[in-house]
């Protein structure tokens, strides 16, 4: 429970803070817990799944929670997509200026279609114009029509990127990408487009549409469905357009301090609700995915210190290598995100690690990441010591 | 000195100081703080509040100029002019200047000097003194970017009497450099006491700065949560959940990508036989060994798993005792009726030499010695103090078997310890095939021959056995919340300490 933990509250509690507990699911199961019981037990094992995270296991289990944990992939993926086009591009230019880019390599064709994922077509362009004169006929005709803004099916990466587009109107992958993505002089090169296809594949909003009341927002960050204003936690955390962490983090702990005190307000609730707050860590759990989603915002606005300020006060360290139900898989995104954003490929690969068994595709991510940890490091003089 | 003490005492020396001190704990305070002869973590940490480079980190760990203020690089790349800072004071008040840069280079290059730091030059062919604040330096290859290799702390020269210097040189008793803190004093209680330094081109938020020695794990958990310390350098995992819950303390990932392991001595015997390191490897079930430390990743080799250098594919030594005889019996030793193994009338015995300061070490040795004895090994155990481990494991190399960590930087460079020239190859290993592929890792200009040569490598140490790979923590720092501003750099948590506030 928090409340032991933080009743010595410091720092001022600002006026415009709102936790919104009491608008969303966790005011309604402290107050109807016969509802929660009724609504959990139409599908058990999927609402254990979806509260521990375990997104797999919930899609597995069929109904609601199969929806819920299906939308939760999806925007995984999409997390994934963004940070994938950003490390892709920032690896190849890494590359090109430590090493060269190598005669003949597709790596700036790759890099084009990271461009492309990021909605950058000028990006784009310039990639493709980077393509050394000795590469495959079919890798120059593909520059081409990169840099023509026009990429047709004729050549296989190209026929890959457009099969991959086609995924993303709805059709079916018209040809099935190699992985990875090219492999050319022992050299291995991995597909940067396959997360937003993969949240292409899981998109279902009239399926999530279809869901009310409990169904559509247990354990969620947000009240998606329930008709409440959008401004919940996950907003009262922003602190404004600067980069600014330790702002960040003193509005997290006045929010903690108002969680704890909601919380001590409830002790006259029934039994059956204040034994399932303190079981499920309700409010933990609502307040590690809040923190998540903020993140994601930060990422989005361009402030990662602020994205990491916020992960970082969300994870719960004690399983600080595990998808857990208070780690949301999103969250070691952010945390990835927002190191590769402020110089720490290093330390984005630990972060990653996690995720490893949620989504497979993520292994091509850390490959890449790995050649920008080399080059990062390719004229530096290393450093060990004991200890 | 019991708990209650060790709090009382430091409310005490925190009132008695004029400015309130930023005081963090390490398990083992710096032997030696002289940049030319650092070793230690904790040692490097300190070095970096007291000394400069002539060029360091950003906060996005991109170079920038430190002590250096522009370069130009030569057309051919074999040489670069430095234009240093101008105005830069030593902690004593003596000017900063292109003297100080060519005796530091030389003195870490001599060979009377013996710097362990003296790789860090090598490329280096010649530095000059072009006037009081310029410097040429010239190289044996060409260097695309030598400002990213220009990082080593700069000394005073004036402190010095030569080029040569020794590691008892009175220097590291009383440091001195332009960093944003300097020494104030040691005191009776171990600690040492660090003030701002007031000639530095910018305002430390800090004023003062305390280094405490505390080897107990509980006691700096306790000092934290009652606000006698604010920060703990390295939290284990036993105590993360503890200090996750406390309101008053943050956690900030610092995990220096390091690791535990138990090191042979290959030029003792038996220890240079292959069979037998694999036995012991065998024998030692480390999930036991951990199990005091808390939760980690076990290895199978000399990385971390995240690294991308880690070789997934390869497994651990498992623990199995019968493997373990089986591979003894092989290197022709036999167990006697009491059940301990024998060759030739020797028993296998080893003496285990570890920090004594470190409490998490000894916890770990005495299980060790314990799950050996069991399976019919000799183990007599050695603490050492800092100065007897220098002495013994880096200077002498007198050890059978060593239990200890280390730490790396972002480049994950392993050559220094696997190499047969390496510098801090303790265990003598030697193996063309490794020194070879660590030569492909260094001068590689794909990204992916480089992983693919370490990945040989973690394949063929592990084969080798010259050390056992224990495992990785999960490691955080953990600082009280009136520090602010705070961004750790992932290996010499300083670097940017003079931006941090205390409230």
């Amino acid at each position: 429970m928090l409340l032991p933990l933080l009743l010595a509250c410091a720092d001022p509690v600002p006026e415009d803070l709102d936790t919104d507990l009491e608008r969303g699911w966790v005011a309604s199961i402290l107050r109807e817990p016969d509802q929660f019981s009724a609504t959990v037990d139409a599908n058990r094992d999927g609402w254990i799944a979806l509260h521990a995270n375990n997104l797999d296991a919930a899609i597995n289990a069929g109904g609601p929670p199969a929806v819920r944990a299906q939308h939760e992939l999806e925007q995984l993926y999409v997390a994934l997509s963004a940070m994938a086009s950003h490390a892709w591009q920032e690896a190849a230019e890494t590359w090109a200026a430590r090493a060269g880019i190598p005669a003949g390599s597709a790596l700036p064709l790759v890099a084009a279609f990271a461009a492309l994922e990021g909605g950058d077509k000028e990006a784009a362009r310039l990639w493709a114009e980077k393509l050394d004169e000795s590469a495959p006929p079919e890798h120059q005709q593909l520059a081409a029509e990169i840099a023509a803004g026009d990429i047709t099916d004729q050549t296989p990466l190209g026929a890959c990127y457009r099969s991959h587009l086609a995924v993303r109107q709805g059709d079916a992958m018209s040809t099935d990408c190699p992985s990875p993505l090219v492999e050319e002089d022992g050299r291995t090169l991995h597909d940067p487009m396959v997360f937003a296809t993969r949240a292409a594949q899981l998109r279902a909003p009239e399926a999530v549409a279809g869901l009310s009341g409990l169904e559509a927002t247990l354990f969620s960050a947000r009240w998606p469905g329930s008709g409440s204003p959008p401004v919940a936690l996950v907003d009262s955390f922003a602190t404004g357009e600067h980069d600014d962490p330790d702002g960040l983090r003193q509005r997290v702990r006045a929010a903690d301090a108002l969680l704890a005190r909601w919380e001590k307000q409830q002790r006259d609730a029934a039994p059956e609700g204040l034994s399932l707050l303190d079981e499920l860590k309700l409010i933990e759990g609502y307040r590690s995915r809040a923190l998540a989603e903020h993140g994601r915002q930060r990422l989005l606005a361009g402030q990662p210190r602020s994205a990491q300020a916020a992960a970082l006060m969300a994870l719960d360290a004690e399983a600080g290598r595990a998808v857990t139900a208070l780690n949301p898989p999103v969250l070691f995104v952010v945390l990835a995100d927002a190191d590769v954003r402020t110089g720490r490929s290093r330390e984005a690969l630990d972060m990653l690690a996690p995720l490893a068994d949620v989504t497979p595709e993520v292994s091509g991510l850390v490959e890449t990441l790995g050649d920008l940890v080399v080059l990062e490091g390719m004229t530096r003089l290393g450093d060990s010591k004991e200890n | 000195m019991n708990w209650h003490s060790v709090a009382v005492a430091s409310l005490l020396v925190a009132g008695a100081a004029t400015a309130k001190p930023f005081r963090y704990a390490e398990d083992q305070a710096p032997a030696i703080v002289n940049p030319l002869f650092t070793t230690t973590m904790s040692e490097a940490r300190l070095s970096e509040l007291l000394f400069e480079g002539l060029f360091t980190d950003d906060a996005d760990l991109s170079t920038t100029p430190a002590l250096a203020e522009r370069f130009e690089l030569a057309d051919d790349l074999m040489s670069v002019e430095l234009w240093l800072r101008k105005g830069v004071q030593f902690h004593d008040g003596h000017p900063f200047s292109a003297e100080d840069v060519v005796f530091t280079i030389e003195a870490m290059k001599s060979d009377q000097t013996l710097s362990t730091e003296a790789g860090r030059v090598r490329w280096i062919q010649q530095a000059e003194q072009l006037d009081s604040h310029r410097v040429r330096l010239s190289f044996a290859e060409p260097q695309p970017h030598p400002e990213d290799r220009l990082f080593f702390k700069i000394l005073p020269a004036h402190r010095f009497r030569s080029t040569t210097v020794k590691r008892t040189d009175p220097f590291r008793a009383n440091p001195i450099g332009t960093g944003p803190f300097m020494l104030e004093r040691y005191n009776e209680d171990g600690s040492i006491s660090l003030r701002r330094h007031e000639s530095y081109r910018k305002t430390a938020g800090i004023d003062a700065v305390s280094m405490r020695e505390v080897s107990d794990k509980k006691y700096q958990v306790g000092l934290l949560i009652y606000q006698s310390l604010e920060a703990l350098v390295r939290v284990l995992p036993r105590d993360i959940a503890l200090l996750d819950k406390d309101r008053n303390v943050e956690l900030y990932p610092y995990q220096t990508n390091s690791w535990w392991y138990l090191g042979f001595n290959l030029e003792r015997a038996p220890y240079g036989e292959p069979q037998v390191r694999q036995a012991i490897a065998q024998l030692v079930d480390v999930e036991g060994l951990l199990a005091p430390v808390g939760t980690g990743d076990l290895l199978s080799g000399p990385f971390v798993p995240s690294s991308p250098f880690y070789n997934h594919e390869v497994p651990r030594w498992e623990h199995n005792p019968e493997a373990g005889a089986a591979a003894l019996e092989a290197a022709g030793y036999q167990r006697t009726e009491e059940g301990a193994w024998e060759k030739g009338g020797q028993p296998l015995s080893l003496t285990i030499r570890a920090h004594k300061t470190v409490d998490s070490a000894q916890e770990v040795v005495i299980a060790l010695q314990s799950q050996l004895k069991a399976e019919g090994v000799q183990v007599r155990i050695d603490f050492l103090d800092e100065a007897a481990w220098k002495g013994a494991v880096w200077g002498d190399r007198d050890f059978d078997l060593i239990v200890s960590q280390w730490s790396f930087d972002r480049n994950e460079d392993i050559r220094e310890q696997f190499h047969s020239a390496g510098s801090r190859n303790f265990t003598g290993y030697r193996n063309e095939a490794v020194d070879a592929l660590l030569e492909t890792a260094r001068t590689a200009r794909d990204p992916q021959d480089k992983k693919r040569a370490l990945r040989d490598v973690h394949r063929i140490v592990r084969d080798d056995a010259p050390m056992v790979f224990l495992w990785t923590l999960d490691s955080y720092s953990a600082m009280g919340t009136s520090v602010r501003d705070v961004v750790i750099h992932p290996f010499y948590y300083f670097t940017w300490a003079a931006d941090w506030r205390l409230q």
